[in-house]
């Protein structure tokens, strides 16, 4: 009842003074978006337990400090500092990942002309790429290209030369040819165009979850899809083998038919929706 | 082929949009109480 009492009487003295409305209604808004944006972001990164932690913790200080005389109710709120300290610590990838797009959604002093959805143009630039991969992986060529939709940032592309050029299977054979200049980067693909090779890329933070026979080459093409929403295709110099890397996850053995599969997506879904 | 690969996509779309629209209510109502519940105990001493 004495609960009840102390909640009625901050009711009352809210609906007596129009300014005490005032102050209640705009604290309610700035503390949604903000517990918003916090378990929104838990929630696109798969931490439903600490979502549901989050909220434990927040009801049971509540009815804590509701139920103990004499504490100052301003202790409440190191629940949720504390648990925003704790998402800064354990997502710090993460949360660079969503900085770092919503930054930079063009490339920087490069004109890569308009990305056409010509299907015939398209259907080259597939063909083209499929060419080099096959025959990188039948000569254990080493190679990384990254697929962006124009959100590469400007320290990826600077670190590496700029091209600006029409997509081929003999200039991607070239570049990664060994002991050429620009073999040991990467090289960056934006729709149709090959905006930059001999790139550097942030090599992956999460060592334990990549097998232990992957070498640098695959730890910076799966590294840069965890900091940015780009797709990577790696071909190890060591075996051929061709990998796809999205979202921090490799998958290896990528034949035609997945690499067809993957390239038509990027073309018509990635560049499709970054365009909006 | 390309209007089939954009007709997939559309309806694929359409239902992720609307699949995000709830997930993004259900999110910002679960923030909404959460918010209520703060500036109540902040009110009470």
């Amino acid at each position: 009842m004495h609960l009840i009492e102390k909640l009625s009487k901050i009711w009352e003295g809210i609906m007596a003074s129009p300014e005490l409305k005032i102050v209640f209604v705009v604290s309610i808004i700035v503390f949604s978006v903000l517990y918003y944006y916090m378990i929104k972001f838990l929630a696109d990164n798969n931490s439903g337990p600490m979502i549901m932690l989050f909220v434990f913790c927040m009801i049971i200080g509540a009815a804590m400090i509701s139920l103990i005389e004499g504490l100052n109710s301003t202790i409440y709120l190191i629940i949720p500092a504390l648990f925003l300290i704790a998402m800064m610590v354990l997502y710090s990838v993460e949360l660079k990942r969503v900085i770092w797009e919503k930054k930079s959604a063009r490339l920087a002093d490069v004109r890569h002309g308009e990305l056409s959805y010509d299907e015939e143009r398209v259907k080259v630039c597939i063909d083209e790429i499929i060419k080099a991969l096959q025959n990188m992986s039948k000569n254990d060529v080493g190679a990384i290209i990254v697929l962006s939709t124009g959100n590469i940032p400007t320290q990826i592309l600077d670190s590496g030369v700029k091209l600006d050029s029409d997509i081929s299977s003999a200039l991607i054979e070239s570049v990664f040819f060994p002991k050429t200049p620009l073999h040991d980067g990467a090289m960056i693909i934006n729709g149709t165009k090959i905006v930059a090779a001999g790139c550097f890329l942030p090599l992956s933070q999460n060592g334990d979850n990549i097998p232990k026979d992957l070498g640098t080459r695959h730890r910076a093409g799966i590294g840069v899809t965890e900091t940015i929403d780009v797709m990577s295709i790696i071909v190890s110099e060591e075996t051929g083998i061709i990998s796809i890397a999205k979202a921090g996850q490799i998958t290896r053995y990528a034949d035609i038919g997945m690499l067809k599969k993957t390239l038509t997506r990027y073309y018509w879904q990635e560049l499709d929706s970054s365009k909006k | 082929m390309s209007n089939n690969l954009k007709s997939v996509n559309e309806n694929n779309e359409t239902q992720s949009k609307s699949k995000k629209f709830w997930k993004n209510f259900g999110l910002f109502s679960l923030a909404f109480f959460l918010a209520v519940v703060t500036v109540i105990v902040l009110s009470l001493n």
